[in-house]
């Protein structure tokens, strides 16, 4: 389990399909919903998915840097909860065809 | 505007939905209907006399019929049927449910065919300019609810159909009878004296169901209205009323799932739940009493 954690960020992450991404967010929580055109889908994402497409949409990165990015949001005490749940938000991004892996 | 009560009288109407048909309006929609079952042309009479009559010369969006079941079967247990366009996409129905089938037939009808709008499985009600959408599964008491709203003044637009068309964040009024079923039917009897309900018709495939007609002001007046308040109505027996907000992005995945062609909209789908999202309150209602709901549901359109 923590060698694939760590294989994971190890690897560069980016989100093809931005350009054909339609969002919807309002003020009164930190979830989205994503529209995507290329497969039809709809997608209701949560505050951890929504952060991390921010920050894939903005430029490729490491899922290192993906997790050094998004630790400032929580506290220290929750950073190995954090690494955990980022991996499990990444696996499922990535199944939805939302995120890919890129060398 | 000539309306179907103002036009002809009950003879003449029925005797015309047997030869070349009757044509009403419903909303956005022009219906042509021919029957020679005389219980099936007289209750249209009197649940739709208020209805703007349509006009023979012009394109009629449907063209549906109510049949006798042809067949030895027919002197045994009557039956009839449904046909659309000469077609018919249901199994006979006894023929004392003729009304019923009828008034699911054009459901479907609209279900199927009004493609052109985004189709909410929805209840939708519209007082000083402001659309009310009441999305619920059945049995949530939404025709109920919307039925009570009506009563105490509000326009109908729908029991059963949201229509908007994408782009312009209105919804289309199609105000058709309510079907009351079983418990709602004596409720509804209940809760007002101008309630106009015809007979009741027991053992169908939803229990016992009556027909509310729409009253006069929502038959005829076809105004649309922007969303206002978004409600997820629930009623549970004894419970205490519960109004509580719903943040908007779930809310959003509860509608699109209650819609019944949002994924055959694409974008222009997304697009337009967004956008009643935008333009409403959003709230989950649990009640059991219809005049708690009302009283809720009237503070947000003040």
């Amino acid at each position: 389990m923590a060698d694939a954690l760590s294989n994971l960020f190890e690897i560069n992450w980016h989100c093809p399909g931005v350009a054909r991404w339609r969002l919807a967010h309002w003020s009164d929580s930190d979830e989205t919903v994503l529209f995507d055109e290329s497969s039809g889908q709809t997608h209701f994402l949560a505050p951890l998915a929504t952060a991390v497409l921010e920050v894939l949409s903005d430029q490729p990165c490491s899922g290192g840097s993906l997790l050094d990015a998004l630790s400032s949001r929580v506290e220290p005490a929750e950073l190995g909860a954090l690494r955990q749940q980022l991996a499990d938000v990444v696996r499922r991004l990535e199944a939805a065809g939302l995120v890919e892996q890129w060398n | 505007m000539e309306l179907i009560s103002d036009s002809s009288n009950l003879d003449d109407f029925v005797i015309a939905a047997g030869g070349p048909g009757v044509f009403y309006r419903v909303g956005p929609f022009q219906i042509h209907l021919t029957t020679p079952i005389h219980d099936v042309a007289s209750l249209v009479y009197r649940l739709y006399g208020s209805y703007e009559l349509g006009d023979p010369g012009s394109v009629s969006d449907f063209h549906v019929s109510i049949l006798p079941a042809r067949g030895i079967r027919r002197y045994v247990r009557p039956q009839a049927q449904f046909f659309i366009d000469g077609t018919c996409p249901f199994d006979p129905f006894p023929r004392d449910t003729a009304f019923p089938l009828l008034e699911w037939g054009i459901n479907w009808c609209i279900g199927s065919r009004a493609q052109q709008y985004l189709i909410l499985h929805s209840a939708v009600i519209e007082k000083n300019g402001k659309a009310v959408v009441l999305a619920a599964e059945p049995g949530s008491g939404k025709s109920t609810l919307a039925a009570a709203l009506m009563l105490s003044g509000w326009r109908l637009f729908s029991d059963e159909f949201g229509l908007m068309r994408p782009g312009t964040c209105e919804f289309v009024p199609v105000p058709r009878t309510i079907a009351l079923k079983n418990e709602s039917i004596e409720v509804i009897r209940r809760f007002s004296d101008h309630a106009e309900l015809g007979p009741k018709f027991p053992k169908t495939r939803k229990g016992t169901v009556a027909h509310l007609a729409a009253s006069a002001a929502s038959a005829v007046d076809i105004a649309p209205a922007r969303p206002a308040l978004l409600v997820f109505p629930k009623f549970e027996a004894g419970a205490q009323l519960r109004a509580k907000p719903l943040a908007k992005a779930p809310a959003f995945m509860k509608l699109a799932n209650n819609a019944f062609n949002y994924a055959a909209q694409g974008e222009a789908g997304f697009s337009a739940v967004r956008d009643i999202v935008d333009a409403s309150e959003v709230l989950l209602l649990r009640f059991s009493r219809l005049e708690d709901a009302i009283g809720i549901i009237s503070d947000y359109v003040q």
